[in-house]
This record gives structure tokens, C-alpha cells and sequence, in this order.
């Protein structure tokens, strides 16, 4: 755990950059601090690694006075990425991950056993690009050696400022979605300064909302979402915030239990189904489509009455209720199906389903 | 492997030039005939004070002494204004080496002889203030160009002042010191040539008498080598900034 406790910063010209800052950072999760430029967000969690001594108040990590540890013992067990990068222009990939263990004077084996496994983690060959250097890299694949900079000697400790703000949209998602896998796999206690509010409901477990060098709210997203503390986090938040509690929701949790009809078997099974249409799976379970119940039974075979579904209709547990909503819009139902990977049915979500979600939170 | 490669050859067409120039101006059969050729109606054409080679030994030690003690001590003051302690003195440093280009070698050297008397220690002084400070400007300028991401970066990931420094900061700005001694040298073989004017001897001798005396033999003779020995240390050097970066 990281404690922050009554933290500021004042600096030479007398801004006020942090304004007695108490934050208690849970570990192996992780924190986003949040806000809008010259918040204090950077400079706060740049006095986690005394980049930025402060000017008054404490850190403690486990408990510890970070303040009484040598700056460079502190930096090297606290993994580092900026939002430039920084990576070191005159060295390989190789070099530039492997920095820390040779500060710590890990022999060459273990050090280059463990280059290889990281760039692996962050979906980059070694072979390819161990010895290429950072200006061989594209944006994305800098971020991605950054990160495994910082994870090179496995600290429990990560601090990221805006790690992914320098690359385009479509690879920060990819970035995104990676980070999210590695960080359910290591499980580090992660501080992650941003802006970007859809950025931050996606990753976080945890949120400060900062504001003029303070923390305004700190709460979980849901939380912060369905009942902001004041104007400045509600209109910080969008206006769109139904939508992005949605975001931070998935299907998997809300599934409702259907009636279902099997396509192999005939008409009969329709005596007991209420619905005007109903799901349609074969033998093994699998989703095939739907059959409405008015079409004319003139075969006793429903492959006839059978409507197949695109792969866009059916939904993945993992999907976000705030996608479903969307693929509903998108084909003018009311109901989608939901099915995994191999697409065994595991029931649906409908839009009444999601309002009534939306009313009780 | 490629780099490898070129940069052994290009060590070796140095070797090359080197051993070229010293067989040159070791041969004074050639300068005779070479220099009577261009000036029949001189009646002595080589310059009498000593052979060639000894010239070109001289002019060597003084470049060699006074741009020595010029890269030290430039690239020491280079890295000291711009680490923490010494951070107020850079403004104070850098404009003094910025406007002491402006003053000419001879007036150094005419200020240097009152308090050092002649010879060689005053020409040395001289070459030395003067090869100073481009040296001083580019360590400074290289440094300073060192993007500061990659230096917080350094920092953060738990580097000591120090390593910083060797690791990161000088590695980055090699190319641009070594093209401030690069600088500083040549104009030093070319500003040494004035030192025979308060008799430090080497290739300005001939230069400075054939200019007293209308020969112009004389000044191609001090001229043509100390030409040759620029190009030369400039690939000298060239070879090393190369070297060194590749490593």
C-alpha cells in the first residue's frame, strides 16, 4: 500500500501544485489519478518516486518513510514510463529493458532470460527486435519496450504518466486492452496519471479525481459515475455518463434465461413458448438463429422459419453492456443473444434489461 | 557487421594518407625540384632553418600540447556548468566562450608575450585559450540537447548522478563535442603557423620567411603541410568520434 499523507508542492515561483494530498493507494491494483491540466496530477505521482521532492507531508510504501530511502534503491524497486517514452535513443531494446537489472547487477543469464520473457509479455519477438534501436520502432512498439522497461526487475511498484498518450486512437486501444491482460497476470500495486476519462474507466480499479492540486473524489468508476461529488467532477465526468457506467459493465453479469427451441425437433415445441420469437440452437447447444412463431408451418422442418444471425447479433459474455446497447441500436431489436467463443447459448440481454440495471444503480 | 567493416577501412585509408604525408615531406629532393619548378627565378628554394620533418614535429607538439590541455580542460568545465552545483556559473561560461571567438589569435599571442615571454609557452597558452572554447560551447550545447525525457527516464529508473552522466548524457552528446574539438584542432594547426612570429619554430617559420623575404617557395612550404596535417587530424579524429559511438 501507498499512503500518501497531507502532500504538497509548491514550487519556486510559488505555484501551488499539490494542495495537501491524502490518498491511501490500495496494492495490486490500479489507481488513476485524473484531471485536467495543472491539476497536480503528474506532480504527485512524481513524489512517489522523488522525481519531485515535496514540500510538505509524507509518503509511506508498506509503511515506510519512502523519504528516509536513498532516492536510487527507492527508484530501482518502482517501475517508471513517461508519457515521451524516454527510452534511451543510443541503446537497443535490449540495453534500454535491461537497465535496471544491471543497476542491480543481475548476472548476464538471468538479465537476458529475463529480456526475452518481457518482450514476449508485451508482444514484441526478441529475435525480431531485441538488438534493433528505439528510432527502428514505431509509437506503439516504443510504448511497449517503455513498459517493459519498467517491468524489468519485477518492482511492485509502477508509475505511469500517460503512458499511452502519445499514440494514435486506434493503438492506444490495442495498448489498452494488452495492459489490462499483463496487469490481471502480474498484479502490481499501478498509480496511472491521465485525462482521458474513457481511459480511465477502463483500467482503473480506482479513481482521484484532482482538481487545482486536490483530490476532489476518490472512488471506484461506478461510483464516481453514478453520483459525482460536485459540478466540477459531474461535468468532468461528460455528459454521457450513463453510458459510461455501461462501458464498465458486461454482458456476462446480466444475462436473463430465455426460451430456446431446438431446430432439429418440429412445431410441437411451440405450444409452450409464450414469446413471438424465440432462439433457435442445434443438438450441441450452439445459437443458430431465430424462428418467429407466426411463420407459416407449412413443413414440420423449421430450418424453413429460420433466421440466421450475423456475427455482429451475437454477443460475447466479456462484451460491455454499453457495446450490446449499441449492436442493439445498430440492428433495431429490442434483444440480443449471448453465446461464447463457440457459441454455445448462454442466454440474452434485453434493452428492458439494461434500463431496469440503469434505474437501480 | 557492416559498420565493422567501413570503419576498418576507413582507419585504414587514414593509415594510408599518414604514411603518404610523412614519406612527402621527408623527401626533400621532391620539394627542390618541385618548388624550382613552380619559381625558376628563386635563387634558393627550400627554406633553411631545418628540414621539413622537423618543422612538421614541431608544429605537431604545439598543436598537440595546446589542443590536449584545450579538450580537457574544456570538456571538464562542459560537464561541471551543467550539473546541479555548478549550474550558475553556465550563463557566465557560455558567454565568455561565445565572445571570445571574436578575438583574433595574433592579439592573444600579442598579449600572451609581455607576461610569458617568447617561444613556445606563450604560443602554447595562446592556442590553448583559443582552441578553448569552441570546445566548452559544443560540450555545453551537447549536453543541453539531451532530451529531458530520456533523462528523467534515467533517473527514474534508479541512476546516480554520475551514471547519468557517463551512461546517458555523454554517450548522446559525443558527436557534437568531438565536432567542437574536430573544430577547435584544425584551427589550431592553422593559428599555430603565427607562433613563429615569436619564434615557437614549426611550419609558420617557413611561412613567416618567405613572407619577410618575397619568397614565395618558403610560404608554399609551410603552407602545403600544415594543410595536409589539418585534413589529417580532422580524419584522425572523424575516426575516433566514429569508433567511439559505434561501441
Amino acid at each position: 500500500m501507498i499512503l500518501l499523507d497531507g502532500l504538497s508542492k509548491s514550487f519556486n515561483d510559488g505555484t501551488l501544485a499539490v494542495d495537501n494530498v491524502s490518498l491511501e493507494i490500495p496494492s495490486d491494483q490500479l489507481t488513476v489519478l485524473i484531471g485536467p491540466s495543472g491539476c497536480g496530477k503528474t506532480t504527485t505521482l512524481k513524489m512517489i518516486n522523488r522525481i519531485v521532492s515535496p514540500t510538505a507531508g509524507k509518503i509511506y510504501i508498506d509503511g515506510v518513510d519512502t523519504s528516509t530511502m536513498e532516492p536510487k534503491k527507492l527508484r530501482r524497486e518502482i517501475g517508471y514510463v513517461i508519457q515521451n517514452i524516454g527510452l534511451f535513443p543510443h541503446m537497443t531494446v535490449r540495453e534500454n529493458i535491461s537497465t535496471v537489472p544491471k543497476l542491480l547487477k543481475w548476472n548476464k543469464n538471468k538479465t537476458r532470460e529475463r529480456v526475452e520473457r518481457l518482450m514476449h509479455l508485451v508482444g514484441l519477438d526478441p529475435s525480431l527486435y531485441a538488438e534493433k534501436l528505439p528510432r527502428e520502432l514505431s509509437g506503439g512498439q516504443a510504448q511497449r519496450i517503455g513498459v517493459a522497461r519498467a517491468l524489468a526487475a519485477d518492482p511492485p511498484i509502477v508509475l505511469m504518466d500517460e503512458p499511452f498518450g502519445a499514440v494514435d486512437p486506434l493503438t492506444r486501444v490495442r495498448l489498452q486492452d494488452e495492459f489490462v491482460r499483463i496487469q490481471r497476470e502480474l498484479k502490481k500495486t499501478i498509480v496511472f496519471v491521465t485525462h482521458d476519462i474513457e481511459e480511465a474507466i477502463r483500467l482503473s480499479d480506482r479513481i482521484a479525481v484532482m482538481a487545482e492540486g486536490k483530490v476532489i473524489q476518490y472512488d471506484s468508476a461506478e461510483e464516481i459515475l453514478a453520483s459525482p461529488a460536485n459540478k466540477f467532477v459531474h461535468d468532468f465526468m461528460g455528459s454521457d455518463r450513463a453510458l459510461k457506467r455501461l462501458s464498465r459493465k458486461s454482458v456476462g453479469d446480466f444475462i436473463e434465461s430465455s426460451e430456446v427451441v431446438i431446430l432439429s425437433k418440429g412445431w410441437e415445441q411451440f405450444e409452450s413458448i409464450t414469446e413471438s420469437f424465440v432462439w433457435a440452437i442445434d443438438d450441441e447447444g450452439r445459437l443458430v438463429g431465430w424462428v418467429h412463431s407466426s411463420h407459416s408451418r407449412d413443413t414440420d422442418n423449421l430450418d424453413e422459419a429460420l433466421t440466421k444471425l450475423s456475427a455482429e447479433e451475437i454477443l460475447l459474455p466479456e462484451c460491455s453492456i454499453k457495446e450490446a446497447l449499441s449492436r442493439m441500436l445498430e440492428s433495431g431489436t429490442t434483444a440480443l443473444p449471448v453465446a461464447d467463443k463457440n457459441k454455445k447459448f448462454l442466454g440474452q440481454i434485453s434493452l428492458f434489461k439494461i434500463q431496469e440495471m440503469t434505474r437501480n444503480a | 557487421m557492416r559498420k565493422g567493416d567501413s570503419m576498418r577501412n576507413s582507419w585504414i585509408a587514414l593509415a594510408v594518407f599518414a604514411g603518404l604525408f610523412v614519406v612527402l615531406i621527408s623527401s626533400s629532393g621532391f620539394w627542390e625540384r618541385f618548388l624550382s619548378m613552380l619559381f625558376p627565378d628563386l635563387r634558393r628554394v627550400l627554406h633553411p632553418r631545418g628540414s621539413l620533418l622537423q618543422l612538421v614535429g614541431e608544429h605537431l607538439w604545439l598543436v598537440f600540447v595546446s589542443s590536449g590541455l584545450a579538450t580537457a580542460i574544456g570538456v571538464l568545465t562542459g560537464i561541471i556548468v551543467t550539473r546541479p552545483f555548478g549550474k550558475e556559473y553556465l550563463p557566465l561560461v557560455s558567454s565568455i566562450s561565445s565572445l571570445g571567438q571574436t578575438f583574433p589569435p595574433v592579439a592573444v599571442l600579442a598579449l600572451a608575450v609581455p607576461s610569458l615571454g617568447f617561444g613556445f609557452r606563450p604560443t602554447v597558452v595562446a592556442l590553448f585559450l583559443y582552441g578553448l572554447l569552441p570546445i566548452i560551447r559544443n560540450t555545453i550545447a551537447g549536453i543541453q540537447n539531451v532530451s529531458s525525457d530520456v533523462k528523467e527516464a534515467a533517473y527514474g529508473t534508479g541512476m546516480s548522478q554520475l551514471q547519468v552522466l557517463f551512461r546517458i548524457e555523454l554517450p548522446l552528446s559525443l558527436r557534437v563535442i568531438m565536432s567542437g574539438i574536430r573544430v577547435s584542432t584544425v584551427i589550431n594547426i592553422g593559428t599555430a603557423t603565427v607562433g613563429a612570429t615569436i619564434g615557437a619554430g614549426g611550419l609558420g617559420s617557413p611561412i613567416i620567411a618567405g613572407l619577410v623575404s618575397e619568397n614565395a617557395a618558403f610560404i608554399l612550404q609551410g603552407a602545403i603541410p600544415a594543410a595536409l596535417l589539418a585534413f589529417l587530424l580532422d580524419s584522425l579524429l572523424g575516426n575516433i568520434e566514429k569508433t567511439l559511438s559505434n561501441s
